[in-house]
């Protein structure tokens, strides 16, 4: 217990740069999700500020989006080897919140107290052999064998605090015995000096974070719908807008995203000479050709009127609510293919395209997904049952707004006569169009049903 | 249910507003009777902007955060019968970023809110008007609509 509690003050005392912090739960990111517009949110900060009736936009700039991304695996390796105490502190927060839940964010790479399996060398585009490599399996093995809540590296660690010198000495010789390169050794025995966040940085290498394309160190870094990231220049969209990624073959649905910038500004001052030297040998081949790339206006994939097909009754199906557990398209357009084997209460749904092309990624919230499960084509909520379930749990302060709004328009309407009419302001014509569906007096409130919601998105 | 970010959230938001906040601003969540913090609302105090007809008034204005915080905006509310084009009678601020559908994002710090709203008070929108009274002298009768905002900046004093 006492040594829990030390952990804790120790990973308090590891300030985090603010550029990693969540702009949502103002916490380190936990397993972090890139959207196109290259903001970063954790997982379930996304999750939880998606809309389940229509495009959702990005927490921090509101660019819209119809597809949930997978975690970026990158950031997440490189964040637990930056803060390893703030992260496995978040790490554990997380899970108790999820157990809370219910619902379970999908594991990244290897579980986190073994060893890593192929899997996650893939994700990290990377051969077990490679140095780094083995530097994460060495630390992950010593800092996670002991079930993770005191384990030896932390207490190694506070022995260091303590006793100084001595302990430092002690553990970088172990680790040389093990490890074949001298100049690896001396990065991480950095870990264990005195300023805590400054060592552990040392210990990032450029290896953590190359390019899945070029397997060079990542200039201008770009990161896909499917969480892998490469060089703006490493990625080339087809005419046909059929961009794949070159990694895993997942569609993209929104053709090249944005830099990350956070990641940008990461490179160039952990590595600014490297970063120069990159730009340089990138601008001397690209002189000449055309900079004006293949960025196609990057809107959200479906355009708004989509959406309304449900009260027009026209276009495709909309299946409100439901996310695939793919591409993360959410809500599903088209039809619908939920599996009838998984067991999981949030449920497991396909949308058309990707259940026709069945990709090797595991379900967005860990479902146990087997190739061998059946699926079974689903109809999407019929407009009396939504209906029925809105009038159900509309909330009466919600209501009261909605009429004051009305009313203050209206009655600066009857004595002046010429309100001017705020063109951005759809909320009005919102009301007014649900009204005529709706025999209550609100706006339609997407996340207030969530707890009634039965499939995916809880 | 939503994962119950809401309160991990303020809790951060407080933290950040003690280590630092603008000048003159006060933001704070509340004591219940019973001695414990409901981080659910804020009670906070805008200052009028200095040269403006708003200057010398110290606005107490209510946040209520609901349990969808943030990916829901609060409520910011200042006293019933606040005077101000786009203030709801009730003293509900109609402002865009504070509307979920229009110009609210989860991103958005309550610094920020308080900032926003205060140069909402100088720079009403008459686009988007939300009371009679403030609306019509806004347009129709700006000596008046002076006098009455310096006359409400006076019955808002600085607390000590």
């Amino acid at each position: 217990m006492e040594a829990e509690e030390h952990e804790i003050e120790l990973a308090d005392k590891e300030a985090f740069s603010d550029e990693f912090k969540c702009c949502v739960c103002l916490e380190l990111l936990y397993k972090p999700v890139v959207l196109a517009c290259g903001h970063i949110s954790c997982f379930w900060c996304v999750y939880n500020a998606m809309n389940s009736w229509h495009e959702s936009n990005c927490p921090v700039c509101r660019n819209p989006y119809n597809h949930f991304p997978s975690i970026c695996h990158l950031l997440h390796f490189l964040l637990k080897k930056l803060y390893p105490l703030t992260y496995e502190k978040r790490e554990r927060q997380v899970a108790e919140e999820e157990k809370q839940l219910g619902h379970f964010s999908p594991q990244v790479g290897y579980n986190l107290f073994g060893s890593p399996t192929n899997k996650e060398v893939d994700i990290l585009g990377k051969s077990l052999d490679s140095p780094s490599q083995q530097q994460i399996k060495l630390y992950s093995e010593s800092r996670f064998s002991g079930e993770g809540k005191s384990s030896p590296c932390m207490k190694s660690l506070e022995m260091t605090a303590e006793s100084g010198d001595d302990a430092m000495l002690k553990l970088v010789t172990s680790s040389e015995c093990s490890e074949a390169t001298a100049n690896s050794t001396a990065q991480e025995c950095g870990l264990v000096g005195n300023d805590l966040e400054h060592k552990a940085e040392n210990w990032v290498s450029v290896d953590d974070l190359s390019c899945a394309a070029c397997k060079k160190m990542l200039f201008k870094p770009v990161v896909l719908n499917c969480g892998h990231v490469f060089c703006e220049l490493c990625l080339f969209v087809p005419e046909d807008g059929n961009f794949k990624c070159p990694n895993c073959q997942s569609l993209q649905p929104y053709g090249l995203p944005s830099v990350c910038l956070i990641i940008e500004h990461f490179l160039e001052e952990r590595f600014s000479d490297l970063y120069a030297e990159r730009k340089e040998a990138l601008l001397k081949q690209t002189s000449g050709a055309t900079q004006a790339r293949h960025r196609k206006n990057r809107s959200a994939s479906f355009p708004k009127l989509v959406y309304a097909s449900l009260w027009l009754g026209n276009g495709p199906k909309i299946h409100f609510g439901v996310g695939c557990d793919y591409c993360g398209m959410s809500p599903i357009i088209g039809e619908r293919y939920k599996c009838k084997d998984c067991v999981e209460s949030i449920g497991f749904d396909l949308c058309e395209a990707c259940h026709n092309n069945p990709a090797k990624v595991p379900g967005r919230f860990n479902q146990q997904h087997k190739p061998e499960h059946k699926f079974e084509i689903m109809q999407p909520t019929s407009l009396s049952d939504l209906i029925n379930r809105i009038n159900s749990d509309m909330s009466d302060d919600e209501g009261s707004d909605a009429t004051e709004n009305r009313d203050g328009v209206a009655r600066t309407g009857d004595l002046s006569g010429d309100v001017p009419e705020d063109p951005e302001n759809d909320t009005n014509d919102l009301e007014d169009a649900s009204s005529c569906f709706l025999p209550v007096d609100a706006s339609l409130d997407p996340q207030d049903d969530s707890d009634e919601r039965s499939s995916d998105f809880p | 249910m939503s994962g119950g970010i809401a309160r991990g959230r303020l809790a951060e938001e407080r933290k950040s507003w003690r280590k630092n906040h603008p000048h003159g601003f006060v933001a704070k969540p509340e004591t219940l009777p019973d001695g414990s913090v409901n981080l659910m609302v804020w009670h906070c105090t805008i200052p009028g902007k200095a040269g403006t007809d708003w200057e010398g008034g110290f606005f107490p204005l209510t946040l209520h955060f609901s349990e969808d915080y943030p990916s829901k905006p609060p409520k910011c509310k200042f006293p019933q019968g606040f005077f101000h084009p786009n203030v709801y009678p009730s003293g509900t601020v109609c402002l865009s970023i504070l509307n979920e559908d229009n110009g609210w994002r989860p991103a958005i710090t309550v610094k920020q809110i308080l900032v926003g709203i205060q140069d909402l008070l100088d720079q009403p929108n008459p686009a988007d008007p939300a009371q009679t009274e403030g609306y019509h002298l806004f347009i129709q009768d700006a000596a008046e609509y002076k006098r009455r905002v310096r006359q409400q900046a006076k019955q808002y004093p600085a607390l000590l």
